[in-house]
């Protein structure tokens, strides 16, 4: 059953931004006269709101200037830390552009969930009122259920404790979380997250996992290899010392899909360059206790080289062209070994002082079987 | 069908009179000026942003719906806002996919398409920038972003249909467009599931 989650926006205090970005502006006169004194560290959570000033105008500059840029809001971070990256100061202009570029900028120190900017008037000009709201510390991080993996593995996968609250790195932390379990073989694991509001600004997060059963391997079926013997397409599988991706075991997605990767190199090696290896399909028995993985592959017919040219900046004769290559026509094509020979043509070209940018291009006659391969070389 | 391009269908059918200026810049005012009304990941929107791409609908709102109703013009503009920072979500969305697919939308490609609308509209290019601007009070750089927006999803689009190309070459034009709308929203739902987006409005 899908279990409740709190929100996020609720738990971070969104009413509280919203009655924020919703309130006027204070202007100067109204605040008390200790706020207007305060400078260095804000008031601490909980405590009147205090500001501190950025920049100030001891007295009105030509013009529609900036009169001061204040700050409000930190508890934990010092003003003289963010005042610095506004680019907004007093005795500037107010300009669009440059607000939302300070708004970016304190934003992006990823220790700011929210930023409220305001104007009013002053007698020395605008006063610009950064209003910010800090992320909240994680004051307690839980994880439930965690067998099959490392304890602290997972935990390192998640948000750190005692640092400010990062609601994607979260969302990504779970994500890694259930990758992980996927790749483990626990296809049905379940991760949800909770996040819990606590005092001075904090938050408790709560990770709940229900890892379910780990299928296993119980076939793999190579349909159409009957060219290449099963055994040897096999062994391309990477199973980690036969922990994983083989019968008996559980399924590794990401190393089995580089698999099928080989496979199809290991028919281009041998002149099937038409081979087609399929995604592998994976069909769970009924209880995902178990899986049968089926590889579907065309093979196609050998191809053999036809013509071989070197063309473009290549600094020597089509001779030196055929020996650098090694190959020769009506040899099966092979495509490490063409990899090989534009390796070999590259350093012949460095000596010769001539281009080294090589583009294999082939063109197939499929009534014949020929595969006819140009380099072409660029400066 | 397809959703229609609001910034094009304003700019190209002239019911807005003309404003006498572009959007005031924010600074002007007093009280909140800035701040943030969109999370997506690790982005953030701006009101500024939301503001600057409203214009063109807070025109047509003002041309549309008399002052003296004045309740149902904000509750228009709200509603407005409401459903164009939904959409400049889906941008944000879009715009990270197709960082993720390196899928990029030259300027040369964005001069084609201008051309080929103003074409279509038997007008010279600056001729088009300048109706844009008149009608929709879009600046040529937001009306260039509007329409490099409009390319990057149509190129998105153009992938996941090809790789969910099932009897798409045997529809008719309507019913691809349909499908290509169908394939949006089921793209747009799937980049939505997997992104944090706090709307903050």
């Amino acid at each position: 059953m899908k279990r409740a989650l709190v929100s996020l926006l609720s738990a971070l205090g969104a009413s509280a931004l919203l009655a924020c970005a919703s309130t006027p502006a204070v202007s100067r006169s109204a605040e008390p006269a200790r706020a207007r004194a305060t400078t260095g560290l804000g008031a601490k959570a909980g405590a009147e709101p205090a500001t501190s000033h950025c920049s100030t105008l001891a007295q009105k500059g030509a013009g529609d200037l900036v009169g001061a840029v204040d700050l409000r809001g930190q508890s934990r971070l010092a003003a003289s830390d963010l005042c610095p990256l506004l680019a907004t100061r007093a005795g500037g202009s107010l300009d669009d552009e440059t607000l939302a570029s300070d708004v970016r900028t304190l934003y992006g120190t990823g220790q700011l969930d929210d930023i409220v900017v305001s104007t009013d008037e002053l007698a020395t000009g605008r006063r610009v009122l950064f209003t910010v709201r800090e992320r909240p510390l994680v004051r307690k991080l839980v994880v439930l259920g965690v067998k099959a993996i490392d304890d602290d593995d997972a935990r390192a996968m998640l948000v750190p404790e005692r640092a400010p609250f990062d609601g994607v790195a979260l969302r990504e932390g779970i994500r890694k979380l259930r990758d992980e379990y996927l790749s483990s073989g626990y296809r049905s694991a379940d991760v949800q997250f909770r996040v819990d509001a606590a005092p001075e600004h904090e938050v408790d997060v709560t990770v709940d996992v229900r890892e379910g059963a780990q299928a296993r391997i119980d076939a793999i079926h190579l349909d159409g290899a009957s060219k290449a013997s099963e055994k040897d397409l096999l062994a391309l599988v990477d199973t980690d010392e036969g922990h994983y991706n083989r019968v008996g075991a559980p399924y590794r997605p990401e190393t089995f899909e580089r698999a099928l990767l080989y496979m199809s190199a290991y028919y281009w090696d041998r002149g099937r360059v038409q081979a087609k290896v399929s995604p592998a399909e994976i069909v769970p028995s009924k209880d995902g206790s178990t899986l049968a993985i089926t590889v579907r592959i065309e093979e196609g017919p050998v191809f053999r080289l036809g013509k071989i040219r070197c063309k473009g900046d290549f600094g020597g004769t089509p001779k030196e062209c055929l020996d650098l290559v090694g190959l020769k026509t009506g040899d099966v094509f092979s495509r490490a070994e063409m990899v090989k020979a534009i390796d070999r043509i590259r350093a012949f070209q460095i000596e010769k002082g001539r281009g080294t940018t090589i583009t294999p291009g082939t063109e197939l006659d499929p009534k014949k079987r020929v595969l006819n391969l140009d380099l072409q070389i660029e400066r | 069908m397809r959703r229609p391009s609001l910034v094009l269908s304003l700019v190209l059918v002239a019911t807005v009179p003309a404003p006498t200026a572009l959007a005031r810049p924010v600074t002007a005012r007093s009280g909140v000026v800035e701040r943030v009304v969109a999370v997506v990941d690790r982005d953030i929107i701006l009101l500024s942003e939301l503001e600057r791409r409203a214009e063109p609908f807070r025109l047509r709102i003002e041309a549309t719906i008399p002052e003296s109703d004045g309740a149902k013009r904000v509750a228009a503009e709200q509603q407005m806002h409401v459903e164009l920072l939904d959409r400049m979500i889906d941008e944000r969305l879009e715009a990270a996919a197709a960082k993720r697919q390196s899928v990029t939308v030259s300027e040369a490609e964005i001069d084609a398409a201008l051309k080929t609308i103003a074409d279509g509209q038997k007008l010279s290019v600056p001729d088009l920038l300048e109706v844009a601007r008149r009608n929709a009070g879009l600046g040529d750089k937001e009306y260039r972003e509007e329409i490099g927006r409009q390319l990057l999803e149509g190129k998105l689009l153009q992938r996941i249909v090809h790789d969910r190309p099932e009897g798409f070459s045997s529809l008719t034009e309507r019913e691809r467009n349909e499908r290509l709308e169908k394939e949006r929203q089921t793209w747009i739902g799937e980049l939505r599931r997997d992104a944090f987006v706090e709307k903050r409005l």
